[in-house]
């Protein structure tokens, strides 16, 4: 694979990428499960337009279009960092860490990326080069060198790529049955007892046997805002967090390109 | 406790979907923090060499060839059959590279893979090191502790065997002990920190390093292409140091030294040293290595700089009662493979 099928496969890992998330904000509702709505509107519009920056074939919309939609996406995700600093704190994130303001501050890092890139002329040229001389223009820093912005982003996306791999693991299989915050073992005699104690209001199906039932405090605690780890009805929260990894390495790269 | 949340919970959700939704996970501590951080650097790592300039065949033989010079024949005779075959198959080596640092990133930061993944990033980082950076010039006498010595690539294993998971049901450490002594002992890690700094403290006062003019040239070399600021600073510190080669060498020995014999310190003074460790670190990667030159062109790593930094951490004093080697469970118990500790 060189620098032509690199950047090929890129753009098509990032087309899959918008296709899926738009996937998902059709069978959220239709599921009634629940998703990130604004982060996969932004991950499908990240998607198609570093497709189209990638690819020039795969063009969609005009840059000016792009800026306003990434400037927009920018001013929503600034406003919820506000929002939520302002309601929750900086440490408004314990077991939740993942989700909660770093959530936001990613996902607005994200759109000034891509808004940097559509305002920088030396991306623009990016997307009418076709993959055959990206050698040329990667063998040498554009004239965006001297700014050091496009490493700020850099280093902030894939320190975020790493820290969302990083909790991937909260949604593997368990055989603890957790209520809350504390786990308990013991089948479904010793979790009903615990749901007793805890919340007695939940009901623990009798075929439960050591499986997990799930109370989810934190995300009322949140007043819905953003998904807990612990919501069972978050639409394959793991697809999610691959997309954002994807999303977050080939932006990076993308940038690295610009320096 | 929302009211759809118990309906949730009591309409019957399938097995398979409330079995998925919790887990014993744990937040970061500070081993996990710095395990992610290298995590970070090896994905920085793994996107600069994808850059289109190392898919060419001038990655083997401006990049790779060079580093052979001054090494004994049997390492530079390892170095040049490398890049040979890099130059003639760059596509294919530079892939591979590339592929290797992405998976040793996202290893480290899947909690489940660390162990495997640390265990591959020591292996890598010692091939590296002798094919890719000639043993940091240690053996060829041309060492530089303010431009990279002893090699970036060594710190990333030194910092690989420091930071391994030990066992999470071990009990907190006493006082005065520090993440890196976790997974070795407190004697080992410490004696690791002393060679490490007492070397560059001796690599400092190497003839290549002393001339006159010697450092002043290296910094000033870097400068083309950085950022205006960078540039500036650059330029300006080359001028102060000009002609003073000699007495910067000895300023720099001298404070190599006082850092690694810190560790040896009670905790107070310790604490003190590491401060100064992580100053020095600093003013060397911004200064002396430019930010491992990732702004003025194809560049592999972001050099020694923030591994020195790094390590300053992981040596830094625990208090009593402070971050247990396992650090708060989230949703269940403590559990090795998912806590990756």
């Amino acid at each position: 694979m060189g620098p032509s099928s690199l950047v090929g496969s890129l753009a098509a890992v990032m087309l899959v990428t918008a296709v899926y998330c738009l996937g998902r904000l059709v069978a959220a509702p239709a599921w009634h499960r629940t998703t990130h709505f604004d982060v996969d509107v932004g991950h499908v519009a990240m998607g198609v337009a570093m497709a189209g920056m990638l690819e020039g074939s795969l063009r969609t919309l005009p840059a000016g279009v792009w800026e306003v939609v990434f400037a927009c996406l920018a001013a929503w995700f600034a406003v919820q960092v506000v929002r939520f600093v302002s309601r929750w704190g900086l440490r408004g994130w314990d077991d939740d860490h993942l989700h909660h303001v770093s959530h936001y501050v990613t996902h607005l890092a994200m759109a000034l990326a891509m808004l940097y890139m559509f305002l920088d002329p030396a991306m623009l040229r990016m997307a009418l080069v076709t993959t055959a001389n990206m050698t040329v223009m990667g063998s040498a820093p554009s004239s965006a060198a001297g700014s050091g912005l496009p490493l700020v982003f850099v280093f902030i996306l894939l320190v975020a790529a790493v820290w969302y791999a990083d909790s991937l693991t909260r949604f593997v299989r368990t055989s603890a049955v957790t209520v809350g915050d504390a786990p308990v073992q013991g089948g479904t005699r010793g979790m009903q007892k615990h749901v007793n104690a805890v919340a007695p209001e939940v009901m623990v199906p009798a075929d439960a046997g050591v499986q997990t039932a799930v109370v989810v405090r934190r995300r009322a605690a949140l007043g819905g805002e953003v998904l807990s780890c612990r919501d069972g009805r978050w639409l394959a929260p793991r697809l999610e967090i691959a997309t954002h990894i994807a999303m977050c390495i080939t932006m990076a790269y993308m940038l690295m390109l610009l320096r | 406790m929302t009211a759809s949340t118990v309906a949730g919970i009591t309409g019957g959700w399938s097995r398979r979907r409330v079995a998925r939704t919790s887990d014993p996970w744990c937040l970061p501590d500070i081993r996990r923090t710095l395990q992610l951080c290298l995590a970070s650097l090896w994905l920085f790592d793994g996107v600069l060499q994808l850059q289109p300039f190392m898919f060419t065949a001038a990655f083997g033989s401006e990049m790779i060839a060079p580093v052979a010079h001054g090494n004994p024949g049997v390492i530079a005779a390892g170095i040049a059959f490398s890049a040979r075959e890099i130059a003639r198959h760059p596509t294919l080596a530079d892939g591979v590279f590339a592929g290797i640092q992405l998976v040793i990133a996202i290893g480290i930061a899947w909690r489940r893979s660390v162990k495997v993944a640390l265990g591959l990033s020591v292996v890598w980082s010692l091939g590296v090191w002798w094919i890719g950076e000639g043993l940091g010039g240690v053996v060829a006498g041309t060492a530089n502790p303010l431009t990279g010595a002893p090699g970036a690539v060594i710190l990333y294993a030194l910092l690989a065997v420091l930071l391994w998971p030990s066992d999470p049901d071990a009990e907190a450490p006493p006082s005065g002990d520090f993440v890196a002594s976790r997974p070795i002992g407190a004697i080992p890690a410490r004696l690791c920190w002393v060679v490490l700094w007492g070397s560059l403290g001796w690599f400092a006062l190497q003839s290549p390093n002393r001339g006159s003019d010697d450092l002043g040239n290296k910094i000033s070399a870097m400068a083309p292409g950085e950022p205006h600021w960078l540039s500036s600073l650059d330029l300006a510190v080359a001028r102060d140091l000009a002609g003073r080669g000699l007495e910067v060498s000895i300023v720099m020995a001298v404070l190599f030294g006082v850092i690694g014999a810190g560790v040896l310190a009670p905790a107070r003074v310790l604490r003190l040293v590491l401060v100064l460790a992580g100053a020095v670190a600093m003013v060397v990667w911004v200064v002396g290595e430019g930010f491992g030159g990732v702004f003025s062109g194809p560049s592999t790593d972001p050099n020694s700089g923030p591994l020195l930094i790094l390590l300053t951490v992981a040596y830094w004093p625990l208090v009593a009662g402070g971050p247990a080697p396992v650090g708060a469970v989230v949703g269940g118990g403590a559990n090795s493979a998912a806590s990756g500790r």
